[in-house]
Parts: C-alpha cells; structure tokens; sequence
C-alpha cells in the first residue's frame, strides 16, 4: 500500500505561491495499474514528480507525508527524501517526450549501462546480454544500442524509454502520458506492452493520460482529479459503468464513439483558477446539480462502498 | 448538379532531405486524388498518422508552400494550378480561412486578441467604418459563444486554451470564407471542452454553409462531425468516402487496422500485434506503401501502385483486393 497523508504541492513563483496539490489523502494498492486523469493544471504530473521524489525548486512538498510501505535493500524506509536513491531499481519515470529525456549525444548503450558500477568488463558483457534479451521481448532489434536518440522513430525512441525504466523491474512504474506525441496504431503497441510487462512483473504502475479511452483499455484503478484535488477513486470497472461524481460522469459522456450519432456535450465553463480563494467544491461552477451548499462547504472524499470513493455532497446514484 | 466542395487531382509535393551529400526525396504527397461533390456545406475530415502528408495538404491549400505538381479546386475556383489560371492570393484569403492546432502559439501574446478580429474584419471582409467592423465581429463572437464586451483588449495569456480556439473559428468565420481548413483544431484542448468546439463546426457549416476541411488522427470525432471522409498513408489516399459508410464498414487493410487501435470505451483491446518501426523507406515502395504491414498482402502489392476502384457504395478505395462490388477478388 501506497499511502498519501494530507499531501500539499506547492509552487513558488513572482507572484507568491499556489498549490498545485492541496491535501489530499489516499491510498494506492499495489499490483494495479492505477490511471489518473484530469485536465491541464489538475495536479496530475505535480502528484508524480512528488511520488517520484524529484522535488526541486519551484515546487515543494509543502505538508504531508508519502508512505510507500518499502523498505531498500540497506533495511531502512524508503521515504520522500532517500528515494531518489533508488530511482530505477524500485521507482522509475516514463516521460511524455523520449527526445527531450535520452541524452543526444550518447548511444541508447552506455544510456543502459549509466546505472550501475560495474566492476570487470565480464559484468558489463553479462548485463548487455540481458539488455539485448530484454530489447527482443519489445520487438525491438539490438541494433538500437548502437543508434544515438535522433536516428530511431518516435515509437521505437518511446519502446527504448520503456525498456530503460523497466529493466530493473522496479516496484513502481511512473509513466506520464507515455503515448501521447505518438501514432494510434504504435500508442496501441506500447501501451498493451507496459501492460504486458506489469501482468508479468506485478509491480504497480501509475499512468497518467487525458485520454479516457486509454484508461478504459488499461487500468484497473482509477483517480479523478480536479483543481488541486482529488475528486473520485475506485475500480476502473466501477468508475466508467458507474461515475458518482458529476464531472466524472460528465468526462465520460462526452466521449464520441464511432457508430454512436447522439449528440455530444462538453463541460460548460472553465476550471477555477488555483490564484483565487477557493470556497465549497471546485466543480460546482460548472455543475449542473450543484446546490447552495456546493458552494459553500468543500467536499471530503468519502467512502461509498465497493471500495469507490467520491467527494461530492450530492454524488450520482 | 451537385457543386465541387473540394476537388484535387493528382497533387503531389516533394521534399528533399538529408545532408548535401546524400539527399534523399521523399514524396510528402505522391499524386493524391479525391472530390467531394454536395449542395450543402460538408465536413470533410483528413484522416492520417503522423507523415501520411495530411499537414502538407493543408499548407498547400493555404500557400504556404508551393506544390511539386498537381491541381485543387475549392468550392468551384482554382486555388493550385499554373500560376496564370489560379485566383490571386487575396482572393484566396476571402476563401479559405485556417485554424491551427495550438491556440497559444497562433496568437501574439503581445497583442490583444480583438486585433486580430479587427484586421480580419477591415482587409479580408472589407468591412468600413467603425460600426461595422464592430458589427463583423460582435456577430462572429456570438456564433462561437463569447461576448465582445469579454473579449475586447485583452491579451491571449488571460483566455483558457478552449477560449483562444472559439477566438480562431472567429476570426476565421469574419472573413465568411467558403472552406475553413483545421488542422488537428482540439488536440490541445481539455477533453471536457473538446465537444464543445467540435460542436461549433456544426452550427456553423449549417448557419454559415461554411465547408471544413478538418485535419486529425482521432477517428471518433471525425466519425461524430464529418460527412465525407479521405484516409491518407504515406502521401497516398487509402480509401475515400461518406464518413458513415467508411467507419461503419472499412475495406482497407489500413483503415481496418486505425479503427483497430483507437482506445474505445466500452470495447477493449484484444491482443497486441508485432511492432513494426515506420522508416522513410516506406516512401520509397514502388508499390503500396502499406504492403510491408498488409496482412492481406497479394504478390502485385509489392510491384505496382494499387489502382483507384470506385465502389457502388460511393466510396474509393486503392487495394487489389477489391473490385468495383466491393467483394474481395
């Protein structure tokens, strides 16, 4: 179990400080590919970068505490600040752009050896054989190490990303937007891949995306978050079949669908601004059940059975 | 008789790469051929992966760049053809209207938005006098939703991304153009505001009877707004017709496997299929550009262009496979 105690992001910049995350508190069960999903300036990649420990200026964990119920291989606790230690053996990070997070100037070769110290050249030779074996299982053909970044296509360049931060199976996978620069077919490939990999590893994987249909192929979890907050969390099944919380509900019935002619509605109005003071629930601007009391008093997120759990006052039936 | 909403034949635009040395040609558009002929307005959506030439075609229609060969014609007038038998570029302007993928970059943040309405207004509308510039673009906001009083003197960074995009199909409808080219128009706009500006290309083909040209990867809002429908791979037409009919029932191999891999809700994912990695040499095929992919290959993929064959359903299609009933040979 993953836990997150009142966890607050924040951000500093000239004009002062906004929480981009603003105390929220779940657990996360490991083993599950565990989708979040939400709009730009949601918390979405703020929430990875603090599960990743990659805390630098300007942002900040500001309150709270992250458990990840781990322990390294020195017997000690992994917390918010040692895990950076063990990035890539228990924790690694998928990024959106693979261009912008290989080094260009080193081949996809030494990129693989990079973590380790190795001790005789009989230990280099032994993991490059692994590599090798590992880049099959990813249809993709050792000639890779010796490319630099450039030479290889967008989707192989993504598949080397995926081989990099899964080679060491490590305990959590982040993977933030993995396929969205990419083609269907090949965001097909890679993402039935990551899932591949997680059925066979059994470690737990966080992806995040804007595309409600990926979440519906992949995961088994899901967290809905909105404006700084989490709004809703449970079984991926559960969620698309049964929304409880009207923006949910409304993402999803927006969707278009080929062979479907019902016309389609967005959500109405825009996210509030993080900068202003923020009173009741943060949709109910936008909300069509909301009520007097939405606007006064902010949600908490609360049990509803199945193991779902919704911060609304009035959630769906 | 039906009018021409858009006829091209044979474009073609090729561009060169690599170093001095070894350039190498690649054929972003190699002889394409389509024509959608109606009474009414149409949606048209270009359908294309990344490098299937979709972009070039919107370029080449804007005269951003100029063809390697080839004609178009939009809405009955020449817009690509020998330099003496085109309209003229300000003729062009009053035509066809763009609206880009990326609303932020599309404006200077330095300038306020109503400037761009305003200039449209005076030079494409020829709109004179103060009141009916003013008049052009009170109505044009209304269409898309906004009010003047919201929008003028201010700056793009103080508008959500869904807010700029209603500010370009503005800007674009006070020219009151024939065709409104959008190129990938909603990929950077939130999933909940999406449908919202989808939806405005409806209301205003049928209060404008503005046709579009609607340029994406994304098959399900295609499938929602469009009428008529090309598939493009690797600078090729695929396959050509009435949205529903080649949604509802794809032929080509290409399109089958697109439709495949669009993530559905409701339907999930079967099994994933080997990898390919897409080389430029997939330009350079002699014969269809898919046949290294093709599941149904045949011998004469590998040596020859498929032909185009027209279909009783109305659509085109460029395979082997099919004969002119539709059945597979």
């Amino acid at each position: 179990m993953i836990r997150l105690k009142n966890v607050v992001g924040t951000y500093t910049t000239v004009r002062g400080t906004v929480d981009a995350l603003d105390d929220v508190t779940t657990d996360f069960q490991t083993g599950n590919i565990i989708g979040i999903a939400g709009e730009s300036g949601c918390g979405k990649s703020t929430l990875l970068k603090l599960l990743y420990g990659n805390i630098e200026y300007p942002l900040a964990m500001s309150k709270g505490m992250i458990d990840y119920g781990m322990k390294g291989p020195d017997g000690r606790d992994i917390t918010t600040e040692n895990i950076s230690e063990h990035w890539f053996k228990k924790i690694s990070y998928i990024p959106q752009s693979s261009m912008s997070s290989l080094n260009p100037v080193v081949k996809i070769r030494k990129q693989f050896l990079d973590f380790q110290d190795f001790r005789s050249r009989k230990e280099i030779d032994e993991t490059l054989e692994k590599v090798v074996a590992f880049l099959r299982e990813l249809d993709l053909t050792p000639e890779v190490l010796d490319a630099y970044p450039h030479q290889l296509s967008g989707g192989m360049r993504q598949r080397v990303m995926v081989a990099l931060g899964t080679f060491f199976q490590p305990d959590i996978i982040l993977a933030d937007e993995p396929t969205t620069a990419l083609d269907v077919v090949v965001q097909k490939g890679i993402l039935l891949l990551l899932a591949e990999l997680q059925r066979r590893m059994k470690n737990t994987m966080f992806l995040v995306t804007h595309d409600m249909g990926v979440h519906y192929q992949l995961t088994h979890k899901m967290v809905i978050m909105y404006a700084a907050k989490i709004v809703e969390t449970g079984d991926s099944e559960e969620i698309f079949s049964r929304p409880r919380h009207p923006y949910t509900k409304m993402l999803i019935e927006s969707l278009p669908r080929i062979g479907d002619a019902k016309k389609l509605q967005g959500v109405e109005g825009k996210p509030p601004s993080l900068w202003d003071e923020l009173r009741g629930c943060r949709f109910a601007p936008r909300c069509s059940r909301a009520k007097a009391e939405c606007r006064e008093r902010c949600p908490e997120l609360a049990a509803v059975g199945n193991g779902h759990s919704v911060a609304c006052l009035y959630p769906e039936s | 008789m039906p009018q021409t909403v858009i006829s091209v034949k044979d474009l073609s635009k090729r561009y060169s790469l690599g170093s001095m040395f070894k350039r190498t040609k690649i054929d972003a558009l190699g002889g394409i051929e389509f024509e959608v002929k109606s009474d009414e307005p149409t949606i048209v959506s270009l359908i294309g992966e990344s490098g299937s030439g979709k972009t070039t075609l919107a370029k080449l229609m804007l005269r951003i760049v100029e063809p390697s060969g080839g004609s178009m014609e939009v809405a009955g007038k020449k817009i690509l053809a020998g330099k003496k038998e085109r309209i003229r570029d300000e003729d062009l302007k009053a035509l066809i209207q763009p609206i880009f993928q990326n609303p932020f970059e599309a404006f200077n943040s330095l300038k306020s938005v109503d400037t761009y309405l305003r200039d449209t207004a005076v030079n494409i509308r020829k709109a004179e006098g103060k009141d009916a510039i003013e008049k052009a673009m009170r109505e044009a906001l209304m269409a898309v939703g906004l009010r003047y009083e919201d929008v003028a003197g201010k700056y793009p960074n103080q508008f959500s991304g869904g807010e700029l995009q209603r500010i370009s199909i503005a800007r674009a409808i006070i020219a009151r153009p024939k065709l409104i080219v959008a190129d990938e128009p909603v990929s950077m706009v939130d999933a909940s505001l999406r449908m919202n500006i989808v939806n405005l290309f409806k209301s205003i083909r049928d209060e404008y009877k503005t046709s579009f040209l609607y340029i994406t990867h994304d098959l399900a809002t295609a499938y929602y707004i469009s009428d008529y429908i090309v598939i493009l791979y690797r600078g090729r037409v695929v396959e050509a017709g009435d949205a529903r009919v080649v949604l509802l029932r794809p032929l080509h191999p290409y399109t089958k496997l697109l439709l495949n891999s669009v993530p559905a809700v409701g339907q999930k994912w079967s099994s994933r299929e080997k990898m390919s990695d897409i080389e430029t040499k997939e330009y350079r095929l002699e014969g269809c550009k898919f046949c290294t992919r093709c599941p149904d290959r045949l011998p004469e993929c590998e040596r020859s262009q498929p032909p185009r064959v027209d279909l009783e359903d109305g659509r085109a299609i460029y395979c082997f496979r099919y004969r002119g009933d539709g059945k597979a040979k």
